[in-house]
């Protein structure tokens, strides 16, 4: 009895050193780097696909001209640097700027000012026109929120280059293995951690929506995925044939999204759940054609990649001391 | 990081932050009056980020009219408007998959639903965006517009497939799959503004909206 009345005493203790040792134990930033150029490259991906239509949409007599956009509810706290002018050199401009500072992003020049920098200009895009942005935009902004928080530019950057190219030369191990600890980082952790924690809830957020319908219950919305006929990047409707193959598919990607934030976690389901994450992103992106939204839910599954299984797979950097706190 | 009173500030912070997150995510479908109004509070740190999901589509599908493909399209100036080959659909050369294709997919979309909304102020808003997509053709383009609509493209059902009737098993079909929520005349004006005259499924026409200034408020006749 004293003992059980000890443990529950106790408890809060624990919750807090829990708390503490998963937000804020000192992990290598090596994949929040990798998360850097992936979600760098997808931010690009992004800019990009508005160059050909940028006056179109948001230029004078534009599609969604800043007098169009009056008659929306845009919401009272959207913030657009493309709602200051419509003049097409303006435009260009800015969107020119834009490719320059999510290069900059990506290879790690001036990391955190072109993280934070890359962040307002995702944001004024989608602001600019929320209308016309769907599933992959909070993604991608969420994901760019807490990239800004971490040392992103620790590995894999010219930062980090110029920095080691600064630092005095020493072929010593020990001295090696200690600027090496040096880089572990609280904050690597806890953007890491907000990012893993937001990506899970996507996840359930994705299966109970999907439960939401009758269609995800009964096992043939994969087949009305693949019946939309000008969305589609492939065509499998000889798939009609074999209704089990496509309610099969369905029950798999609800079990999926449900499964995967609880999954995740476990080192030893880990491996498994990001196989079959990658697999179901795959396969969505070609039925449904929303290529850059399966690709960014499918970056942001790597997250749950420690920064260990990173060097191995990559061989090209030294292995960091186990950091308890990432795994 | 530093002292305990810096985890415990950080602590604080990720425990709102998230608290923020998740509201807003459960706002996202079949929200209750509670929810609607803790989210609203909430928007002032939710919307500047992005956090805000409000009927964003992460279900993919549930096979309902908003679920199928929309196409917009436009009839150039003296043009068989029955001739299906006449019309431009935008963006011409448009690449499945590409982001570009839909954007334009959901601006057709947005067509569909203000325009075939009752409330009078839903007309208004897809007459003003009628009028901006035919007058960017006209101003960018040197397109001159005689009618634009949103077509939504329905879903082949597997039976449909195995019926045997070629124009079932054809989806691209005009009469078995293609319906028009949403078409209206253009009327160029002198000043190169475009008046819109809404087409009832009926055949009735709609009051012309004002070229220019900004929409009739909520609630005008």
């Amino acid at each position: 009895m004293a003992s059980a009345t000890s443990e529950v005493s106790q408890l809060p203790d624990q919750v807090g050193r829990s708390w503490t040792r998963f937000w804020f134990t000192p992990s290598d930033p090596l994949t929040l780097c990798v998360m850097r150029i992936l979600v760098g490259l997808t931010a690009l991906w992004y800019h990009a696909s508005h160059t050909t239509d940028l006056v179109r949409w948001f230029g004078p007599h534009g599609i969604l001209s800043l007098r169009t956009l009056a008659s929306f509810d845009r919401g009272a706290w959207r913030f657009s640097l493309l709602d200051l002018s419509e003049a097409p050199g303006y435009l260009w401009l800015i969107h020119g700027l834009g490719f320059v500072v999510l290069l900059a992003m990506t290879a790690g020049v001036f990391t955190r000012t072109s993280t934070i920098l890359s962040l307002l200009l995702v944001l004024s895009y989608v602001h600019r026109a929320p209308m016309i942005t769907a599933q992959f935009e909070p993604v991608l902004t969420m994901m760019l929120l807490y990239l800004c928080i971490g040392p992103a530019g620790a590995y894999l950057s010219v930062d980090s280059l110029l920095r080691r190219r600064k630092a005095t030369p020493s072929n010593d191990s020990a001295a090696g293995e200690a600027q090496h600890a040096c880089l572990n980082s609280s904050w690597a952790t806890v953007a890491i951690r907000l990012m893993q924690v937001h990506v899970a809830a996507f996840y359930v957020l994705i299966g109970l929506t999907m439960l939401n319908g009758d269609t995800w219950w009964v096992g043939d919305a994969m087949w009305w995925l693949i019946a939309r006929t000008e969305s589609r990047m492939v065509n499998l409707t000889f798939l009609h044939r074999a209704p089990f193959v496509f309610n099969a598919w369905t029950h798999l990607v609800v079990l999926v999204n449900l499964t995967f934030p609880l999954l995740v976690w476990n080192r030893s389901a880990r491996p498994i759940m990001l196989v079959l994450a990658a697999l179901m992103w795959g396969s969505l992106a070609l039925v449904t054609g929303l290529v850059s939204y399966c690709a960014i839910m499918f970056i942001a599954s790597l997250a749950f990649v420690t920064p260990e299984t990173m060097c191995r797979l990559g061989r090209r950097f030294q292995p960091s001391k186990p950091a308890a706190a990432a795994n | 990081m530093a002292g305990p009173i810096a985890r415990a500030v950080a602590s604080l912070l990720i425990f709102i932050h998230f608290f923020c997150v998740f509201v807003a995510m459960s706002a996202n479908f079949n929200r209750s009056p509670l929810q609607v109004r803790v989210a609203d509070t909430l928007s002032i740190y939710t919307e500047p980020l992005n956090l805000e999901l409000l009927a964003v589509p992460y279900h993919l599908t549930h096979a309902d009219e908003p679920d199928v493909d929309h196409r917009l399209e436009i009839l150039p100036q003296g043009k068989d408007p029955a001739d299906s080959a006449n019309w431009i659909v935008l963006p011409a050369g448009g690449v499945h998959g590409s982001d570009s294709s839909r954007r334009y997919q959901q601006i057709a979309a947005t067509l569909a639903t203000f325009g075939t909304s009752p409330v009078p102020s839903d007309e208004a808003i897809s007459a003003r965006l009628a009028q901006s997509v035919a007058e960017n053709l006209l101003h960018q383009q040197g397109i001159t517009p005689q009618r634009i609509r949103s077509r939504r493209h329905a879903l082949q059902a597997p039976e449909n497939i195995a019926s045997g009737d070629p124009r079932q098993m054809d989806p691209w079909d005009e009469q078995v799959y293609f319906r028009t929520p949403y078409e209206a005349n253009l009327i160029v004006n002198d000043d190169g503004t475009i008046s819109v005259v809404k087409v009832d499924p009926e055949g009735e026409v709609a009051r012309p909206v004002a070229p220019a200034g900004p929409a009739p408020p909520a609630g005008t006749p």
